[in-house]
């Protein structure tokens, strides 16, 4: 079965090289679950939107002869980890924050690993560097910390540097 | 009730960096004070700004508790008198003079009486939120340029002053002193180091591809519990922290409940807990009261203790100059015993420490250092994962011979499984090193048999006495090991001998030079041997043509899993250097030999050669870039894909590598500056037609 039919949350029908999707460990279990055979077979997908499903499948397609990432265990990260992003994945990332998100959102759904990395590295570069408030200003947080929490923290983090 | 926690500064000398009691440079200041008159003078008292500092570094925490006492003065008794105990560095008349060679009774009577009596100045203690200070029989106590001891000159226990905020306390052994005899302390509340380094990570706007408008993202706000919820928890965010450096990740606490809860999780796990004996920013002075610090990490972290330590040991000053005033002496009353003592309390298995990587710094200058490097070691063994040693020894007497340090019986790691390790001399030769034994090192090989990476560095003579007691100990002791890293030893046959007679396969290995002829043939049965699991691959080839060979082919198997190779060339002569792949290959095939490498770095030289060795950088790459050449995918595979960091010496002077411009085009996916380079210009000049022969790969 080379290709594979996906259903937006829209009702859009997007036909896709199952080479090129392999990378959704969802889809791929959807796949072998469904029992989907034929190329005609069709996959909803609930969560994800047609625009935002277009700029996952030119991401997949982009990255489709990768190998596996090895990137380090999330489980248990000593150190920073790698934050380093080509020029083709900085071009393609130039999107409005909505549309980041909500492609956040279905890498996470899919359950593909490079994208959900790439969104988050981005995420992660708007915060390096502010402080508390404006993180919060930025997402619109309230502090729910009381000031002796706060200090307490701050006493916490004053014993925790870089390797 | 609860207070805010205070901290005492001191002043310190801009010129120097040192602390005023340690500082030459204020000596004339303090002389043309002693002519105009004691700073009793109420001209010679400065007006302190409390919120000035410019001049004061941190002296000492005193976290607040109530009840809690602590006591400044010149020699540590015990905890039961004197609450937690702050060094002052007042110079004691009695010890200037003292006769060392004296055996006189009464001179140590007199000296316990005036420990007795010197030995406490000023207490602080803390009641009902509030500071207080009380000055002892012998100190004598300016605050804010008033003079606070008792009128009647004695000590009364039930005098005590409050201790505010902006208070400036001058603290001397007796009224009128050397301006050198007085310490000068400020109290200020805590303050805590800024939430942001706004210029080390600040994130250049160009590089911000989202403009991020506040309020508008629905990452984790209008709807946050619906977002949460829609991820199942917190994964997302908790993704998001991971990629933060650990200063960011220290305002993430900040935010919010769960984002401190989600932060500090991380924080744990890769921040490190550092115990130093050194002032922070810039003050050379060895913080004589560095142990203060264990008290507070238990304090302050007893809830959250962090599983990794960073921990400098300071050396110890021996019993044989009791009466040195400065470092850790460890003799009765001086900082080294006090150091020694809270360091057991701290080790303290009750204390509950579960550490599980530890990198410990020491300078170990006699036996006795060692001692206690160790016992740091040991107490902490049974939870360490990962250890480093970092350590610089002194190695000989002062006669020449190799100092024996103790062997130790009791390391033993049950679950370590990267050990690092590092070892320089002091004022040894190296003539010396080679007929040293090392003894000490015997049981450290001993107790690492469980680990699965080791790395060996320091002193290329002294980190191969490692290899030696491992090879003593036997390869087969060491079956989880398959990643070793030993890029400097000065010997590459012990090392390639016993991985040689390792039985598991390797992952990653990282060799010393390869010199002799012996040296390349055991290289190139290691990685026949392990070539189908190494992963990672370093490795540096000598032409100095120590056994008379004339160049080198080294014949390497396909390395399928190989996703790093490192690979470079000492010169000693400019005999050709070659890799030969299966089917001999004039130039390599990715998808066939290394279809997983990601990471190449290629040096046909020294990294560090400059192009001044040659007359232009064209002479270099006529010598050299034929053994580039060899590294460039085949014409038929076109490209390799799988690569992203490539290092190469892609120019030199300002000549670029001749096939510079066909690089993007063989590496698409590599991302190096150069790379973006040669990507923008239009190709070099071609290359002459002798570089172009030379380019040939020998078979």
């Amino acid at each position: 079965m080379p290709f594979v039919n996906l259903e937006s949350s829209d009702g859009d029908l997007v036909k896709v090289d199952v080479d090129v999707i392999k990378c959704s460990v969802t889809i791929n279990a959807l796949i072998e679950h469904l029992g989907l055979e034929d190329d005609n077979e069709v996959v909803p997908l609930q969560n994800v939107g047609t625009e935002t499903l277009h700029k996952v499948l030119a991401w997949a397609k982009h990255h489709k002869d990768d190998l596996p990432s090895v990137d380090d265990d999330e489980d248990d990260p000593p150190r920073e980890r790698r934050t380093d992003i080509t020029t083709w994945d900085a071009n393609f990332i130039k999107m409005e924050q909505i549309q980041l998100f909500d492609l956040i959102l279905a890498a996470n759904y899919l359950d593909i690993s490079g994208l959900l990395d790439l969104g988050c590295k981005i995420v992660a570069d708007m915060i390096k560097g502010k402080t508390a408030d404006e993180i919060r200003t930025m997402f619109n947080i309230v502090n729910d910390l009381t000031p002796q929490e706060q200090e307490q923290i701050r006493k916490e983090n004053e014993w925790c540097e870089e390797k | 009730m609860r207070g805010v926690d205070g901290v005492l500064l001191i002043d310190f000398c801009n010129e120097c960096s040192e602390f005023k009691w340690d500082c030459v440079c204020s000596d004339d200041d303090d002389k043309k004070k002693d002519v105009l008159g004691s700073s009793d003078d109420e001209d010679d008292q400065q007006v302190v700004n409390p919120n000035d500092t410019t001049n004061w570094k941190e002296f000492a925490i005193l976290p607040y508790q109530d009840r809690r006492k602590f006591t400044l003065g010149t020699k540590f008794t015990s905890w039961e008198d004197q609450g937690e105990f702050i060094f002052l560095n007042i110079p004691d008349q009695r010890n200037r003079n003292f006769d060392y060679s004296s055996d006189d009774d009464s001179d140590s009577d007199y000296d316990d009486r005036w420990t007795m009596r010197t030995a406490s100045l000023v207490e602080i203690s803390c009641n009902n939120g509030q500071y207080y200070i009380m000055p002892m029989r012998a100190a004598h106590l300016v605050v804010n340029g008033q003079d606070k001891s008792c009128s009647c000159g004695r000590h009364h226990s039930s005098y005590r002053l409050e201790l505010n905020f902006g208070d400036r306390l001058e603290i001397s052994l007796a009224p009128g002193g050397l301006q050198r005899e007085k310490i000068t302390l400020l109290f200020k509340e805590r303050t805590f180091k800024p939430d942001v380094d706004k210029d080390a990570e600040k994130v250049p706007q160009e590089e911000n591809n989202v403009d991020f408008v506040p309020g508008r993202n629905h990452l984790v706000c209008k709807n946050l519990n619906t977002f949460y919820s829609e991820l199942g928890g917190y994964w997302i965010l908790s993704q998001i922290l991971t990629y933060l450096p650990v200063q960011s990740l220290k305002c993430a606490r900040l935010v919010c409940r769960d984002w401190n809860e989600l932060g500090s999780r991380i924080l744990r796990k890769r921040g490190y807990a550092t115990f130093t004996f050194s002032y922070e920013g810039g003050c050379t002075t060895q913080n004589v009261n560095a142990s203060m610090q264990f008290y507070r990490y238990i304090q302050e972290m007893g809830d959250a203790p962090m599983p990794n330590w960073t921990f400098f040991l300071p050396t110890f000053e021996p019993e044989m100059y009791p009466f040195s005033e400065s470092g850790f002496n460890i003799s009765k009353h001086k900082p080294g015993g006090k150091y020694i003592m809270d360091l057991d309390w701290f080790l303290h298995p009750n204390r509950g420490h579960h550490v599980k990587r530890l990198v410990l710094h020491g300078a170990l200058e006699a036996r006795f250092d060692y001692k206690i490097f160790v016992k740091v070691v040991t107490k902490l063994q049974e939870t360490l994962q990962e250890l480093t040693l970092k350590i610089e020894m002194n190695l000989v007497t002062v006669t020449g011979q190799e100092i024996e340090y103790q062997i130790v019986t009791n390391l033993q790691f049950q679950q370590l499984k990267t050990f690092s390790f590092f070892l320089v001399g002091m004022n040894s030769r190296q003539s010396d090193m080679t007929a040293f034994n090392l003894a000490w090192l015997a049981p450290w090989a001993s107790a690492i048999r469980n680990v699965d990476s080791i790395l060996i560095n320091g002193h290329s003579v002294l980190s191969s006495f490692l290899v030696k007691h491992m090879r003593t100990v036997g390869p087969s002791s060491y079956p989880n090991l398959t990643q070793v890293s030993t890029p400097f030893i000065h010997e590459a046959g012990p090392i390639l001998d016993f991985l040689l007679r390792l039985e598991q396969p390797l992952t990653s290995l990282s060799l010393p030079k390869l010199v002799k002829m012996q040296d390349f043939q055991n290289f190139e049965k290691l990685v026949e041997k392990n070539g189908r699991t190494l992963e990672h691959l370093e490795f540096v080839v000598s032409t100095c043509g120590e056994d008379g060979q004339s160049g080198v082919t080294l014949r390497l198997p396909a390395l399928p899993k190989l996703e790093r190779l490192d690979f470079w060339v000492k010169r000693g002569s400019d005999e050709g250097v070659t890799l030969i792949f299966p089917g001999d290959e004039a130039s390599m095939s990715y998808k066939a030999h290394l279809p997983s490498i990601r990471s190449l770095r290629i040096y046909p030289t020294d990294r560090n050669w400059r192009v001044s060795r040659f007359k232009s950088g064209r002479q270099y790459w006529e010598k050299y870039g034929g053994f580039l050449d060899t590294f460039l995918p085949k014409k038929d595979e076109e490209i390799c894909t799988t690569l992203k960091y490539l290092d190469i010496p892609y120019e030199m002077g300002r000549d670029a590598y001749p096939r510079g411009a066909e690089l993007p085009g063989m590496f698409p996916n590599v991302e190096n500056e150069f790379m973006t380079k040669f990507r923008k210009h239009s190709p070099p000049p071609p290359a002459t037609k002798g570089y172009w022969l030379r380019s040939k790969v020998k078979k």
